[in-house]
């Protein structure tokens, strides 16, 4: 009991310090603020990568749109339905930089401590 | 039946690829009404929808198939390819929704992610005695964009004519092409103001001539909506349709306002709503007394009911226990003009499988 209290406290503060990277291939130049949130809420199509690790997708979506992950998720649930695009793609960090280095149409929502020496482009960190 | 089984292995073999998408959902509901023209209560299996979306690069292919009770009728309500390189110009071949209004484009026959238990009446489907063009065999050309800060888009249709008479899922009945257009624009991510059109002539079996006549429909449609997500929900539709021939009208429309009053603790979310529905038709028109006919034929009783001249009241609520589960109940209070007022009870228990992807 006491090792299962201590494991859920180590994963506790693990996502205290998380921060979000939004990141792009490097031969994007700068994305402002609004296009990232048009881009993220598919009104201008890109494919949106979002991380596996959930608290990171969280601190993102909230911070930049103002909605929760779960309603974010909906949202597209809703749209991709009605025909306007497919799910955003929930990947592990190793295999979103390789698919962002790989199609310059892709932005992705990643652990910032993991893209640190990515070769990515890291156009914002939220916390 | 096969041929539906043989399409969703496509869907998912095709999807082993990393660079395609592929996400499969189930749809349906268990349901329990109270009809008090009928004065008795009903426990009902809901329709089955089964919605496939498959990307790869620039193509999407989005599926849906419906199971339709009581026969277990299969249909497929859309299916279509699109192409979409670019923001401002995207091309759609299949069967799609037409574009008219925001809710019949949003919504589908997976009820469950509506508010609503059932869509108002001016935009249900063609078999429930739906009087708009609700699905659309054709092309589609469509696109969207930023014009200083405010979103700008465009749809319009060529399709089959409509599935009241023109066309069936597959086919044409008559020489007739309907054309279906949207212009909106997008003030806010979750806001959008509306016009939308349609021309869709026909040929119908006259009663009173006792031989096959051409109608004609002209449809204006203007829609007002705000949908934040897990938000506000305001939808606003009005339409009015003019047959050109007989020169009769019908207009109608509906109002839908629900707020997330309760959101976390032991459930996801409370959300009661409020339903305001109108549709009024001018007598003589022939499409009209064609449609009447065929949902008497077709025992539709209901729909026959609901679609004289009526004015509805819906209060309810959407109780979800998560994403993928919630119970809808609602009381309707109709005041028709031409027959006695009717009211009914509905409790429907939803749900959505994420069968792949998701």
């Amino acid at each position: 009991m006491k090792r299962l209290l201590i494991l859920i406290l180590m994963l506790s503060l693990s996502s205290l310090g998380q921060k979000a990277a939004i990141v792009v291939n490097p031969s994007i130049k700068d994305i402002k603020k609004e296009e990232i949130k048009d881009i993220l809420l598919g009104m201008k199509r890109k494919k949106v990568i979002l991380s596996k690790d959930k608290a990171v997708n969280e601190i993102a979506i909230e911070k930049l749109l103002g909605i929760s992950y779960e309603n974010f998720r909906v949202y597209w649930l809703e749209r991709a339905l009605a025909g306007e695009g497919n799910l955003p793609e929930e990947m592990n960090y190793k295999e979103a930089i390789r698919e962002i280095k790989k199609n310059k149409k892709a932005i992705g929502i990643l652990p910032a401590e993991k893209v640190k020496s990515s070769g990515l482009k890291v156009i914002m960190v939220i916390d | 039946m096969r041929r539906i089984i043989l399409i969703l292995l496509t869907f998912i073999v095709a999807s082993f690829s990393e660079e395609n998408n592929l996400n499969l959902f189930i749809y349906g509901d268990v349901r329990s009404e109270y009809l008090n023209l009928e004065d008795k209560a009903n426990f009902k299996i809901g329709d089955t929808d089964i919605l496939g979306i498959f990307t790869r690069g620039n193509f999407e292919v989005l599926m849906e198939v419906f199971i339709e009770q009581p026969d277990n009728f299969v249909d497929f309500e859309r299916l279509y390819v699109k192409w979409e390189k670019f923001d401002i110009f995207r091309i759609t071949l299949g069967k799609f929704h037409p574009s008219l209004g925001y809710a019949s484009m949003k919504w589908h026959h997976g009820l469950h992610l509506m508010t609503i238990p059932d869509r108002p009446q001016i935009i249900n489907f063609e078999d429930e005695g739906g009087p708009l063009l609700a699905h659309g065999l054709g092309i589609r050309a469509d696109g969207l964009r930023k014009l200083k800060g405010i979103f700008v888009g465009y749809s319009i249709d060529i399709i089959n004519g409509n599935q009241q008479f023109g066309a069936d899922n597959s086919s044409d009945f008559d020489k007739y092409k309907s054309v279906v257009a949207k212009l909106y624009i997008k003030p806010t991510h979750f806001s959008e103001i509306g016009i939308s059109g349609a021309y869709d002539p026909t040929d119908v079996n006259s009663e009173l001539l006792n031989k096959r006549v051409k109608t004609t429909n002209r449809i204006l449609g203007l829609n007002l909506v705000y949908d934040k997500p897990g938000g506000t929900e305001f939808i606003a539709e009005y339409y009015k349709i003019d047959e050109l021939i007989s020169d009769k009208s019908a207009w109608g429309g509906f109002i839908l306002i629900s707020y997330p009053l309760i959101k976390g603790g032991n459930i996801y979310e409370f959300r009661p709503f409020l339903l305001l529905e109108k549709i009024d038709w001018e007598y003589g028109n022939e499409w009209f007394i064609n449609v009447l006919e065929r949902l008497r034929l077709e025992e539709e009783q209901d729909e026959y009911i609901a679609l004289t001249k009526k004015t509805g009241y819906t209060l309810g609520f959407k109780l979800s226990f998560s994403p993928y589960t919630a119970l809808k109940i609602s009381y309707t209070y109709s005041d028709n003009k031409d027959i006695k007022d009717t009211w009914n009870v509905k409790a429907v228990l939803s749900f959505m499988i994420p069968a792949y992807g998701g």
